[in-house]
């Protein structure tokens, strides 16, 4: 049977780790802000920021970039730059759409809540505001919309909805089950219900009940049911089996695809890898191939990291190339990456809420290694 | 051959595939097909036609083999193995004409290629890559207007001004600059780059301008025609412009807020309107069949339409299935439809099964079956048994198949008997196909329920030994499963 596979190189480099710094720079910075590549991505731009700011702290790389001056002028820095552009996406609904004048959606408010807890910059902004936008998208059913007018359902948009609420620090008081008289609030409960539904024959998880199961929404369904503390309540044994068969063999290196049958790609890599750490199983796949797999896709001329050997790079995969490399243990100069929120893990430590703080920082811990 | 009378053809061999007598077309009318593919640079089909033949058609046929290997060596874009393989065979009657064409347009393929790509190559490389010989080769080249230097066998090539046409086909979204995944890094030049930067700056511009212009013209209660028309336009290049489908969708609802409020009832108008966003999102389809924004927002304006047209739909989710059958967003779609309007059970399981039998390689298939309450009394779960398990003999090395059967066996329903006649089966599979690990796994999955004796324990743990051999990467899971004993 013809099957089609990556072209795979002769030679692996090791981790090209300055070279990314280079390339991360070169992408984060507002004079990059006139490249095509950046202009035509405007209707996800929240999320490539999130993307570019939390590779360069894991390369510890943020502080610097952040005080160098905008558009090479003396008058702001980067930072306020990039804080002028959030508040500008920060809409009267209370959610952030993707960029200025773009709408509010589920996925934009989880990244711009991100870049403000990276940045610490949260009291910027009323969380409490953001918190009752993201409670008017739980529907009946426990699910999450991706808007508050148009009901797109998205077991992604359940992640996004309490990995936000969690980070604001304001999953527990926004908890219907713990104060059912609160007129604001999602049900913890039916979020899970909804999510488990989503479980299909294979332990895996799709975008709704009936969907194919699909590495990205595991991560995204496993990452509700961690910070729910709901974990209990699947197949683990069954599910960590799909994900480790999501490891291919071709020659040395050792890549991830998102689903059967399919071609490997860095960005499985981190959501089949955080999934199997949030499960406890990380030692389910061979990690010498994969980390082989990841730094072949590293661009040796322009740093970065694509999809696949040979193949362009962008931040999206240099974000995740990167994290997922810090999570096989293979990279000691990066920053420990937090798996449920692809944040630096001393970004997520800092977070107050004492109800599942400890959960998270004990389960962390019984996973290491 | 003129475009209409390949549609025709196209057309013609399909339905007689569809229509065959038992499922089986001539060799005739595969092989044509199979060719006509090539010649639409169809590779996708062509892929999936393979695998419908029969391996008794494959045997008796070998010419359908030799379509086969320059389909094969299209896939891997081995020009110098295209060549080869279309001119070292003598075709019959029934292809040689198909396959002089597919030959004519690799070659003008390779050419345009290089003409994008290139400001310099060498003769040798472009040899190879039009299967020309090098002086017949230097020969077109200059009849091109290209440049060929004598001495050092280099030809600079003259990229020519081209129009974008709307439709690219999956090979073309080389360029496809908003989709993050499967960009091959090509190298180009100063001049490359100029030119490049020139049309971006052209796209850039009319995506500036249409976002500024839409977004001061928007409002709750009346709207823009030309915004409008301006939107479909950007959405057209750009369906992930999520803001844009919003807006769209006000547009729609001011429409049917009208209609309500009109005195003379027009039913006809609202009915075009919603008719004119069906077109669009088809369009947008057709060039980004993955895109969420227009999956959902097709969704929602039949959610709105007066008079929608179910059955178009579902020939619709039918046709995306077929170009490609993993489409999750169209399995997606269709579940919807099918929950909308309420299709009987027992048509889907009847799909379902034509759509394993089409291809057993199809997790998708196995998923969609998975999901219709299928083993819910012991004839479904034996026939299901029985399905699984001829696509797993039949191709083992698929792994969609093997899932599906992990799932079936873990049913309470299934006997001992059934088991016991499976172990068989799988023991004498495996003679076959020794480094086949999904069988060894299979067995481990039988022998693994219920109370486990001593003499099963000992075959789990050989099993899981011969598994870690057979497939290093998952020793982890294995030495874990070897753990409970």
């Amino acid at each position: 049977m013809e099957k089609k596979d990556i072209f795979y190189p002769d030679t692996v480099p090791i981790l090209l780790y300055n070279k990314h710094i280079e390339y991360l720079k070169h992408v984060s910075c507002s004079s990059y802000g006139n490249s095509y590549d950046f202009k035509s991505t405007e209707s996800i731009r929240m999320s490539g920021i999130y993307w570019c700011l939390t590779a360069l702290d894991i390369t510890h790389s943020l502080k610097e970039f952040l005080q160098k001056p905008a558009n090479n002028s003396d008058s702001i820095s980067e930072e306020e730059r990039i804080v002028n552009f959030l508040l500008q996406c920060y809409n009267p609904d209370g959610g952030f759409g993707a960029a200025v004048g773009h709408d509010s959606h589920m996925l934009y408010t989880l990244s711009a809540v991100q870049i403000l807890v990276l940045l610490r910059k949260l009291d910027l902004v009323d969380k409490h505001k953001i918190a009752r936008f993201i409670s008017t998208l739980q529907q009946v059913d426990g699910s999450f919309a991706g808007d508050n007018k148009y009901s797109e359902i998205d077991s992604r948009f359940s992640f996004c909805a309490i990995a936000c609420l969690y980070l604001l620090s304001l999953l527990d008081a926004f908890d219907l089950q713990k104060h059912p008289s609160s007129p604001f609030g999602i049900d913890t409960n039916k979020a899970v219900d909804f999510v488990l539904k989503c479980q299909n024959f294979d332990g895996g998880f799709g975008t709704v009940p009936g969907s194919e199961s699909h590495a990205g929404q595991v991560y995204c369904c496993i990452g509700v049911l961690t910070i729910t503390r709901a974990l209990h309540k699947i197949d683990t044994d069954l599910l960590a089996w799909w994900l480790c068969e999501r490891q291919l063999p071709s020659g040395r290196l050792g890549g991830l695809n998102g689903r059967p049958e399919k071609l490997p790609d860095v960005c499985y890599c981190w959501w089949v890898l955080s999934s199997l750490k949030m499960l406890g199983r990380l030692h389910w796949i061979n990690k010498e191939a994969l980390i082989f797999y990841i730094r072949a896709c590293q661009d040796p001329e322009t740093g970065g990291i694509s999809d696949r050997p040979g193949d362009c790079c962008d931040p999206f995969h240099t974000l995740f190339g990167l994290a997922g490399l810090q999570l096989l243990g293979a990279a000691s100069e990066l920053q420990e990456i937090n798996a449920v929120f692809c944040l630096p893990q001393y970004v997520v430590d800092a977070i107050e809420e004492d109800c599942c703080l400890d959960q998270l920082r004990a389960h962390r811990d019984k996973n290491a290694k | 051959m003129v475009s209409s009378d390949i549609i025709k053809l196209t057309e013609d061999l399909e339905k007689q595939e569809l229509e065959a007598q038992n499922g089986i077309a001539t060799p005739q009318v595969y092989e044509q097909l199979l060719a006509i593919y090539l010649y639409e640079n169809d590779l996708c089909n062509a892929k999936y036609l393979w695998k419908r033949i029969p391996a008794s058609v494959k045997a008796s046929t070998p010419e359908l083999t030799n379509v086969w290997t320059v389909a094969q060596n299209m896939w891997k874009r081995d020009f110098p193995g295209i060549y080869k393989a279309l001119n070292s065979v003598t075709w019959s009657d029934s292809v040689a004409n198909i396959m002089k064409q597919v030959q004519d347009r690799v070659r003008s393929r390779s050419v345009d290629l290089i003409a994008q790509a290139y400001s310099s190559i060498t003769l040798d490389t472009v040899s190879a890559m039009t299967g020309l010989p090098p002086d017949i080769c230097a020969a077109a080249c200059v009849e091109r207007g290209w440049q060929v230097e004598a001495d050092t066998r280099m030809v600079h090539p003259v990229r020519p001004i081209s129009e974008t046409s709307g439709q690219t086909s999956s090979e073309d979204q080389l360029y496809k600059l908003t989709d993050f995944h499967g960009r091959i890094k090509v190298r180009t030049t100063e001049e490359q780059n100029l030119q490049k930067h020139k049309e971006q700056q052209k796209k850039l511009t009319a995506y500036r301008m249409g976002m500024k212009q839409i977004l001061a013209t928007r409002d709750a209660d009346s709207y823009n025609k030309d915004s409008l028309a301006l939107s479909a336009q950007l959405l057209t290049i750009n369906p992930d412009i999520y803001t844009l489908w919003n807006y769209r969708k006000e547009v729609v609802l001011i429409e049917i807020k009208k209609s309500y409020q009109d005195e003379v009832a027009d039913d006809q108008k609202l009915i075009h309107f919603f008719e004119e966003e069906l077109r669009l999102t088809e369009q947008c389809l057709l060039s980004n069949p993955k895109s969420y924004g227009s999956w959902h927002h097709r969704y929602w304006i039949l959610n709105h339409h007066t008079k929608p047209n179910w059955q178009r739909e579902f020939d619709l989710c039918n046709k995306y299935v077929s170009l490609d059958d993993r489409n999750f967003h169209c399995w997606d779609f269709r579940r919807l439809i099918v929950n909308k309007i309420g299709i009987s059970l027992a048509d889907e399981i009847a799909f379902s099964t034509e759509r394993i039998n089409i291809n057993f390689s199809n997790y998708s298939s196995w998923h969609y079956r998975s999901t219709l309450q299928i083993l819910n009394d012991e004839n479904s779960v034996a026939n299901d048994l029985i399905l699984v398990q001829n696509a797993v003999f039949t191709d083992p090395i698929d792994t969609s198949a093997w899932f599906y059967l992990r799932w079936v066996l873990s049913h309470p329903g299934i006997t001992k008997i059934q088991k016991e006649d499976l172990l068989n089966a799988l023991e004498q599979l495996q003679e076959l196909e020794p480094e086949c690990k999904w069988i060894i796994m299979a067995k481990c999955w039988l022998v693994k329920q219920g109370n486990l004796e001593k003499d099963a324990i000992c075959r789990l743990k050989r099993y899981y030994t011969e598994l870690i051999k057979l497939d290093p990467l998952r020793e982890g899971h294995y030495k874990d499963c070897f753990k409970v004993f």
